[in-house]
C-alpha cells in the first residue's frame, strides 16, 4: 500500500523527461537554446540544464534562489515513504476523535517541496506534440545546474565591465537590483563597477565624473580597497589645477570636499599647507610696498586662503590706511581722457576732471559748486556772449599749476577740431563762434546762437593745455600720467580696469571711512560681473539685470539702487546701408518684433509694469517730450513676411542680411537670440555680434558704419539728446558723414531745426512732434524701457537708493574692509 | 517785347577776337572756322621728382608729337613752349582763368602740363589744364597715371585728347536742339581718334556781350550743356541739358553772341554749398541724389552736411548728370545738370527748404504706409475667404467676413486724405514765403487717392457676402420645404 505512490511519482518524472527532452530536441531543432542577445529588454528566464545537457529555458522558478537539494539518502533506505511511525498510546482512536493513523500521502506531499521538485513554465512553447501545454514538474535531482536570470545578468554585466562598457554593464545590475535588490553578488560588483569606472573617467580626463563616482563608492563603502588613495590622488591633481588657473575658491572647496572624504590623507595636508604657503608668498610680495600694494597682495592672500588670522589683521590695518572700492562693471573707459564717448567715460569723467558748470542750478552759475571750474558765469547779448571766470586754487594732478582760463579756452576749442575725434562735438563746432581768454581768469565765449542750458555744453570735462591730445604728460618713456584735476587721479588704467586715486586735497578732510581708492574691474558679460559681486570681489555693481533684482534683493547683505531716469533700448540702423534706408523694410523689422512677449519672457521675466514697458520712441513714458496719442508699435509677423518681400522686390535684393552688433549686457544677451528668431520668421537673415559696451558707443558715437546696432539709452534732457539718441554719429567730424546714417532724412531735418531752436516752447515742439513722427518714420526701432539698477553690499555705505549718476555724493561713501570667506567656515 | 535778333549780325564780336588772332597769325581772316586748324601751345614742366631731364623730355615730345600726326592730323597745330607757363607746378589745380597771363596771342588753346610723381605709388604722373584764349577759359583738372616710363608717349596722347575741347559757334536751334559749328571739324582727321567733335561731345554755352565801351564780356551760360546728338559735315547738332528753360535765349539788351566750348570730366569733386534761401543759413541734412542725364536712373549721393556741404566724387557717369536735392526722400528742392569733375571750386545754391511741404510729405507717407498694410491684411483675408468658399466652408468664411469688417473702412483713409489736403491748402493760403502744394505733393496726393480707390474697395468682400447670405437663404428655404412632421393622433 505504500508503494503505488512512488510508482505514480517515478512514471510521472519519466514522463516530463521525456517530454522535456523533446522539447528541448523539439527547441533545437528550430532555434538553438541560447541567452536573448538583449538581456535588459528580454523577457526574464532561467536556464536549466539537464542531466544530459540539454539546456531549457524556463520562465523565472521560484523560491529564488531554490533553497538546496535533499542529500540523496543510503542505497538500503531508498524508500521515499518514511516508516509508519505509531505512537504509544496506539494509533486507534475512541469514537467520535479523528484518526491518528498517519498516512504516507500526507508524507509525499512534503516530499514535493522545492527541495525535491519544482514546477517550471517553458519560456517559450515547444513542439511536444502535447498542445500548447508549457508546465510541468521537474525533479530536483535531475536537475544538472540551474542559472538564474539574475546570475546571467550579473555575468553579462561582468562582461560588459571588462569591456569598459560601463554604462551598459550598470544597466544589467540595475535590473538584477529591480528583481532583487539582495542577490548574492549584486552589491559587490555594483561597488567594483563605480570603482573602475571611476577610475576610467579619472585616467580619461573626466575629473568631475569620476570624483562623483568614487565619492558614490566612497558613501556606499569607504573602506573599500584603494578607494581613499584613488580619491585623494584625483582630489589633489583638481586642486592644483585650481591653484594654477587662480580659481582658489573652488581649489578651497575641493579641499574641503576632500577632507569630508579623509582629513588625514596624506595629500589633503599637503594641500592645505601649499594653499597657507601660497597665500603668505602672495602676502610676501608687495613691490615697492606701497598701501596700495600692500593692499592688493593682502586682498590676494586672503582670497587665496581666507582664513589666515594675521593676514587678516594686517588687511584691517591697510585697508584703514587706504579704504578701496572695487566696482564690477562689464567696460572701462579705454582709455580715460577728457572726453565722453561711452557710458563708461561718463562715469569716471566727473571723478578725474572738473567740468567747468557742474549743473544748470543758479549756484552753480555763481560759481558755488565746489565740483566745478567756474567761479562764476557772466551772459550778454542776448546770451550770445558769455565770460567764464575760472576758480583759483584747483591744481592739476600733476602738480605743475592751477587750471587757468587757458586751459578752459583750449578745451572748448578742441571740441572743435574735426580732426580730434576723441573730443570733436559737431554741435558745439556748430555753436561756437570764438573762445579766447581775457586773461588768467576769464574766458570769453562768442556763441552763433544762446545756449538753451548752459550746463549742457560746460559740463564736459577741461583737460589741461599742457597735456597732449590724449590729457596726459610725458615724465618719462613708460611714465606718460594723465592729467586731471577732480577728487580722483588716474593711477592706472587698461582694458581691464581702471585704478582711480583720491587726491589729497580732495581728501584731507574726510573721515576714517572715506574712499581712498576705486577700482573698476570689467568682467566680459554681467554674469560674470555679478558673480564676482555676489563672491564678495567687488562692493558695488553698476548694472543689476531686471530679471536678477528680486534675486539679489533679497540677499540682506545686499541693497538695490535705482537710476533716476530709465533706460530705453532701441535698435539704431544705419541709413548709409541701402536696405535700412528702405522705409518698407524698416517698418518690416519693426512689425516683426513682439515687444510685449520678448519683454515679459526674456527682459523681466514677468509681467510687464508701469516702470517697465514696451516703448513707442525713444524718449521715455511721461517724459514732456513723449507725444501723446502716439499709436503703440504692433506686432504683425504676417505684415513682416509681407513688407520684407516687398522690401526685397523694391531693393532688387535676393535676400535680407543684417549684422547686428550689442553689447554683452545679460539682458540684452538673452533678448537678443529672440530677436534674431524673430527676424528670421520674417525671412530677414540677422548676424548677432557680442562688442564690449563702451567700444560699440564710442565707435558708434564716431561715426562707424555699422548694420543694426543694440543700444541702451538713457536720456537726461530729450531736447538736448535727442539726435545722440536717433543718430549715434550726431556729433561726430563731418569726415565720417554719420549724419546720413540717419535712415529717416525727415527726422534728421527736425533734429537739426531742433538744434537751432533758440528758446524752450519752440525746442519741446519740436522734440515731440520727432517722437511723434519717429513712429511713422521708425529711424530707430524702439523696443521697451526699463528701470535701470545697480547694488551694492553692506560693507558700503552712503550710496542713496535713487540716483542720475553711479557715483553721486561719491565723496561720502565709506566702506569697511571685508574678505569672503567660505561658506563652511562662516 | 521781342528781342530775338538774327544771330548773324551777332556773329561780329566773337569774328573780331577771331580776326585778331587770324591776322596775328597772318592768315587770312576768310578762312572759315570749320577748316581753321587748332593752334595749340604745349608748356610741359616737370617735378625734379619725376626724373624728366631735357633728353627724356625732348624725347617724349617727340614720340607724342608723332603720335598727334598719326592719329590726329592738321587739325592740331602744336607748338611746343621753350620755356614753360611759371603756372605749371604743384598749384595747377588752384589756378584760375585769370592769372593765365603772358601767352601767346596767337595761339587757340594752351595745355598746361606737369609731369610728377605719385607719393604713393612713385610712378610718374600727368596733371594739366587746358587754357583757351578765345575765350578766356581755364578747363577742368584732369589726371592721367603713366604706368610705365616707356608708356609716356602713348600716355602723353592720351592725356592730351582728355585736355582737349573743341571750340564752336552756336550758328541756330532747331526742333529744340542746337546747331554747333565746330572749329576745325571740316579738316579730316588722321583717325577715329583724332575726331575735333564726335557723337556725346559735350559742350558749354558761353555768352560773349558787347558792352557799351566795345569790350567783350564773356558769361558762361550757369547749369546748361549742349551734348552732340548727332555731326553733319562740321555741324554737330546737340540736346540742350539745361536747369532753365530757355537757356539760349536772344532775349539780351546789349549785342551778344554765343559760342561753345567742349568740356570733359575732370577728376575733381564737385563742391557744393546749399544755403536756405530766406534765412541764408545752411540747408543741412538733405538728400543729393545722381542721374545721367537726360533721365538716366538715379543713385544717392550723400547728404548735406551741417553747413550745408557736399563734396560729388566722380561717380560711374562720365557725362552730364543731373544733380537733385531732395528734402525727406522725395520732395526736390533743386535740380540742376552738372558735368562731374568740372571745376573743384565750391559753389554755393540757395534753395527753399520747403519746410512746410516737407512736413505733410511725411504725414502723406504715414497715411501710404497704412493703406499698404491695409491692402496687405485685406489682401490675405480675401485669398482665405476665397479659400473657405471653394471648400463650401461657411462657417470659416461667416468668421472671416467678421474679421474684415473689423478692420478701417476705405472711407475712414479717404476722410483722413481729404482733411490733410483741406489742411495743406489752408497751409498753403496762409504760407506766404514758402510753397506748400509743391507738384510733388499734388501728385502724391492723387497717387493715394489712386490707391484708396483701386486697393481698399470692398467689393471682394461684398460678393463673398453675398454668397453667404445666399447660402444661408438657401438652407433657409430646404428647411421650410421639408415635410412638417405628422402631427400625433388624437
Amino acid at each position: 500500500m505504500t508503494r503505488p505512490a512512488p510508482h505514480r511519482l517515478a512514471a510521472a518524472a519519466s514522463t516530463l523527461l521525456i517530454v522535456l527532452a523533446a522539447a528541448a530536441a523539439s527547441l533545437g531543432q528550430d532555434a538553438p537554446v541560447v541567452t536573448p542577445d538583449d538581456l535588459l529588454g528580454s523577457y526574464p528566464f532561467d536556464r536549466i540544464t539537464l542531466p544530459d545537457d540539454t539546456v531549457i529555458l524556463v520562465e523565472p522558478v521560484s523560491p529564488r534562489p531554490l533553497p538546496p537539494t535533499e542529500p540523496p539518502k543510503a542505497k538500503g533506505s531508498s524508500s521515499l515513504i518514511p516508516p509508519t511511525r505509531i505512537p504509544l498510546e496506539g494509533n486507534v482512536g475512541l469514537p467520535g476523535e479523528p484518526s491518528k493513523v498517519e498516512t504516507p500521502r500526507a508524507n509525499a506531499r512534503k516530499e514535493e517541496g522545492p527541495d525535491v521538485v519544482i514546477n517550471v513554465h517553458l519560456a517559450r512553447e515547444a513542439a511536444t506534440g502535447r498542445g500548447d501545454a508549457r508546465d510541468f514538474k521537474l525533479k530536483r535531482a535531475h536537475i544538472k545546474k540551474i542559472e538564474y536570470f539574475e546570475d546571467v545578468l550579473l555575468a553579462e554585466g561582468d562582461e560588459l565591465a571588462k569591456a569598459r562598457d560601463f554604462t551598459r554593464a550598470f544597466e544589467h545590475y540595475l535590473r538584477v537590483q529591480q528583481r532583487a535588490p539582495d542577490w548574492p553578488g549584486l552589491t559587490d560588483r555594483v561597488h567594483a563597477l563605480l570603482f573602475a569606472e571611476g577610475k576610467q573617467a579619472l585616467s580619461d580626463g573626466d575629473v568631475a565624473r569620476g570624483l562623483r563616482l568614487l565619492r558614490e563608492l566612497h558613501a556606499r563603502r569607504p573602506d573599500y580597497p584603494g578607494l581613499v588613495d584613488q580619491i585623494a590622488a584625483a582630489y589633489a591633481g583638481r586642486i592644483d589645477r585650481a591653484i594654477e588657473l587662480g580659481l582658489y575658491p573652488e581649489g578651497r572647496r575641493l579641499l574641503h570636499e576632500l577632507e569630508g572624504i579623509s582629513a588625514d590623507v596624506r595629500q589633503a595636508q599637503e594641500l592645505r599647507a601649499k594653499f597657507q604657503e601660497l597665500a603668505r608668498a602672495r602676502a610676501a610680495r608687495v613691490g615697492s610696498g606701497t598701501d596700495a600694494e600692500r593692499l592688493d597682495a593682502l586682498v590676494d592672500a586672503l582670497r587665496i586662503w581666507p582664513d589666515q588670522a594675521e593676514l587678516q589683521a594686517e588687511y584691517a590695518r591697510v585697508f584703514a590706511a587706504l579704504p578701496t572700492l572695487d566696482v564690477a562693471v562689464t567696460d572701462v573707459a579705454t582709455p580715460p581722457g577728457p572726453w565722453v564717448r561711452s557710458p563708461a567715460d561718463e562715469r569716471v569723467a566727473r571723478l578725474l576732471f572738473r567740468p567747468i558748470l557742474a549743473d544748470d542750478s543758479e549756484e552753480a552759475r555763481k560759481g558755488e559748486r565746489p565740483d566745478q571750474l567756474a567761479a562764476g558765469i557772466e551772459a550778454t547779448d542776448l546770451g550770445r556772449r558769455l565770460v567764464v571766470k575760472v576758480r583759483a586754487g584747483i591744481p592739476w594732478s600733476d602738480g605743475s599749476r592751477d587750471v587757468s582760463a587757458l586751459d578752459v579756452a583750449r578745451a572748448l576749442i578742441d571740441r572743435c577740431n574735426p580732426r580730434d575725434p576723441l573730443k570733436y562735438q559737431a554741435r558745439w563746432a556748430d555753436l561756437l563762434d570764438r573762445a579766447r581768454p581775457l586773461d588768467e581768469r576769464q574766458v570769453e565765449l562768442q556763441l552763433k546762437r544762446p545756449l538753451l542750458r548752459t550746463s549742457f555744453q560746460l559740463d564736459a570735462p577741461v583737460g589741461a593745455a599742457h597735456a597732449g591730445a590724449d590729457g596726459r604728460v610725458v615724465l618719462s618713456a613708460r611714465d606718460r600720467p594723465l592729467v586731471g584735476s577732480g577728487p580722483f587721479a588716474c593711477f592706472a588704467a587698461t582694458p581691464d580696469s581702471i585704478d582711480l586715486r583720491a587726491v589729497a586735497e580732495a581728501s584731507g578732510a574726510a573721515s576714517a571711512g572715506a574712499l581712498r581708492r576705486l577700482r573698476e574691474v570689467r568682467y566680459d558679460d554681467s554674469a560674470a560681473a555679478t558673480a564676482a559681486f555676489l563672491r564678495g570681489d567687488a562692493a558695488l555693481i553698476d548694472h543689476v539685470p531686471p530679471f536678477q533684482a528680486a534675486t539679489l534683493a533679497a540677499d540682506p547683505d545686499v541693497t538695490i539702487g535705482t537710476y533716476a531716469r530709465p533706460v530705453v533700448h532701441v535698435l539704431a540702423l544705419d541709413g548709409r546701408n541701402p536696405l535700412l534706408r528702405n522705409r518698407t523694410f524698416r517698418r518690416a523689422l519693426s512689425y516683426a518684433i513682439d515687444r510685449k512677449g520678448l519683454l515679459e519672457e526674456s527682459i523681466l521675466r514677468g509681467p510687464s509694469t508701469a516702470a517697465d514697458l514696451p516703448a513707442d520712441g525713444v524718449f521715455p513714458r511721461g517724459d514732456p517730450a513723449d507725444a501723446p496719442g502716439v499709436k503703440p508699435l504692433e506686432h504683425n509677423p504676417v505684415l513682416a513676411v509681407a513688407l520684407a518681400a516687398l522690401a526685397r522686390g523694391e531693393l532688387k535684393a535676393e535676400a535680407l542680411k543684417l549684422k547686428l552688433e550689442y553689447p554683452p549686457i545679460a539682458e540684452v544677451q538673452a533678448v537678443v537670440p529672440r530677436l534674431v528668431e524673430a527676424f528670421a520668421m520674417a525671412r530677414i537673415t540677422v548676424e548677432p555680434v557680442a562688442v564690449p559696451r563702451s567700444k560699440l558707443e564710442s565707435e558708434l558715437r564716431a561715426g562707424r558704419r555699422f548694420d543694426m546696432a543694440y543700444r541702451v539709452l538713457r536720456c537726461d534732457e530729450p531736447v538736448l539728446d535727442a539726435g545722440p539718441m536717433i543718430c549715434p554719429g550726431y556729433d561726430a567730424p563731418p569726415s565720417a558723414g554719420a549724419l546720413a546714417s540717419a535712415a529717416s532724412p525727415r527726422i534728421l531735418q527736425l533734429l537739426l531745426r531742433l538744434e537751432q531752436a533758440a528758446e524752450w516752447p519752440s525746442a519741446r515742439g519740436a522734440a515731440v512732434e520727432i517722437d511723434r513722427e519717429l513712429r511713422d518714420e521708425l529711424p530707430v526701432i524702439p523696443l521697451w524701457q526699463t528701470v535701470d539698477r545697480f547694488a551694492w553690499r553692506s560693507r558700503l555705505k552712503g550710496p542713496a537708493e535713487t540716483a542720475e549718476r553711479l557715483y553721486d555724493g561719491l565723496e561720502t561713501w565709506e566702506i569697511a574692509p571685508w574678505i569672503a570667506k567660505d561658506p563652511w567656515a562662516r | 517785347m521781342d528781342r530775338q535778333r538774327p544771330l548773324g549780325p551777332l556773329i561780329a564780336p566773337l569774328a573780331l577776337l577771331l580776326f585778331a588772332t587770324t591776322v596775328a597769325r597772318g592768315e587770312e581772316p576768310a578762312t572759315a572756322i570749320e577748316n581753321r586748324p587748332y593752334r595749340i601751345a604745349l608748356h610741359l614742366a616737370s617735378d625734379p621728382a619725376a626724373r624728366l631731364g631735357d633728353r627724356l623730355r625732348d624725347e617724349l615730345v617727340a614720340r607724342w608729337l608723332e603720335l598727334v600726326r598719326r592719329f590726329v592730323g592738321p587739325s592740331w597745330s602744336i607748338e611746343v613752349a621753350e620755356t614753360p607757363s611759371p603756372l605749371v607746378g604743384d598749384g595747377l589745380a588752384r589756378v584760375k582763368a585769370e592769372e593765365v597771363r603772358g601767352l601767346d596771342p596767337g595761339v587757340d588753346k594752351a595745355w598746361l602740363i606737369w609731369a610728377t610723381t605719385d607719393p604713393a605709388t612713385s610712378d610718374l604722373v600727368l596733371e594739366g589744364r587746358e587754357y583757351d584764349a578765345g575765350t578766356r577759359w581755364l578747363g577742368p583738372f584732369q589726371r592721367r597715371d603713366v604706368l610705365s616710363p616707356l608708356d609716356a608717349p602713348r600716355a602723353l596722347f592720351l592725356f592730351t585728347l582728355d585736355l582737349f575741347s573743341p571750340s564752336a559757334l552756336i550758328v541756330g536751334q532747331e526742333g529744340g536742339r542746337a546747331l554747333l559749328k565746330v572749329q576745325g571739324a571740316a579738316i579730316p582727321a588722321a583717325s577715329d581718334l583724332g575726331a575735333t567733335v564726335a557723337e556725346g561731345t559735350t559742350f558749354i554755352p558761353i555768352r560773349l556781350i558787347t558792352m557799351r565801351d566795345e569790350s567783350i564780356r564773356i558769361t558762361r551760360i550757369a547749369f546748361t550743356y549742349l551734348v552732340a546728338e548727332s555731326v553733319e559735315g562740321s555741324t554737330a547738332r546737340c540736346a540742350i541739358v539745361s536747369a532753365y528753360r530757355d537757356p539760349l535765349s536772344q532775349r539780351i539788351a546789349r549785342p551778344n553772341t554765343l559760342t561753345a566750348l567742349g568740356i570733359k570730366p575732370g577728376g575733381d569733386a564737385l563742391r557744393f554749398r546749399f544755403v536756405d534761401r530766406t534765412t541764408k543759413g545752411p540747408a543741412a541734412g538733405y538728400t543729393l541724389t545722381e542721374r545721367p542725364a537726360p533721365d538716366g536712373p538715379a543713385r544717392n549721393v550723400g547728404m548735406t552736411d551741417r553747413s550745408g556741404r557736399i563734396e560729388v566724387p566722380p561717380g560711374p557717369t562720365r557725362g552730364v548728370v543731373k544733380l537733385r536735392l531732395l528734402a525727406g526722400d522725395a520732395e526736390p528742392l533743386a535740380e540742376f545738370p552738372i558735368m562731374p569733375g568740372e571745376s573743384g571750386e565750391e559753389r554755393e545754391i540757395a534753395v527753399d527748404p520747403l519746410p512746410l511741404a516737407s512736413k505733410y510729405q511725411a504725414r502723406l507717407d504715414a497715411l501710404r504706409d497704412a493703406i499698404i498694410d491695409q491692402v496687405a491684411l485685406r489682401g490675405r483675408l480675401e485669398r482665405l475667404m476665397e479659400t473657405r468658399a471653394e471648400g463650401e466652408d461657411w462657417s470659416g468664411l461667416e468668421a472671416l467676413l467678421k474679421e474684415y469688417d473689423l478692420l478701417p473702412s476705405s472711407a475712414s483713409f479717404g476722410e483722413a486724405l481729404a482733411k490733410l489736403k483741406d489742411e495743406a491748402l489752408k497751409a498753403a493760403y496762409e504760407a506766404t514765403r514758402t510753397t506748400v502744394l509743391t507738384r510733388n505733393l499734388q501728385a502724391q496726393f492723387d497717387e493715394i487717392q489712386g490707391l484708396i480707390d483701386g486697393y481698399l474697395a470692398d467689393d471682394a468682400s461684398r460678393a463673398f457676402g453675398e454668397a453667404l447670405a445666399s447660402r444661408k437663404k438657401k438652407e433657409a428655404d430646404a428647411a421650410a420645404r421639408k415635410p412638417a412632421p405628422p402631427k400625433p393622433p388624437g
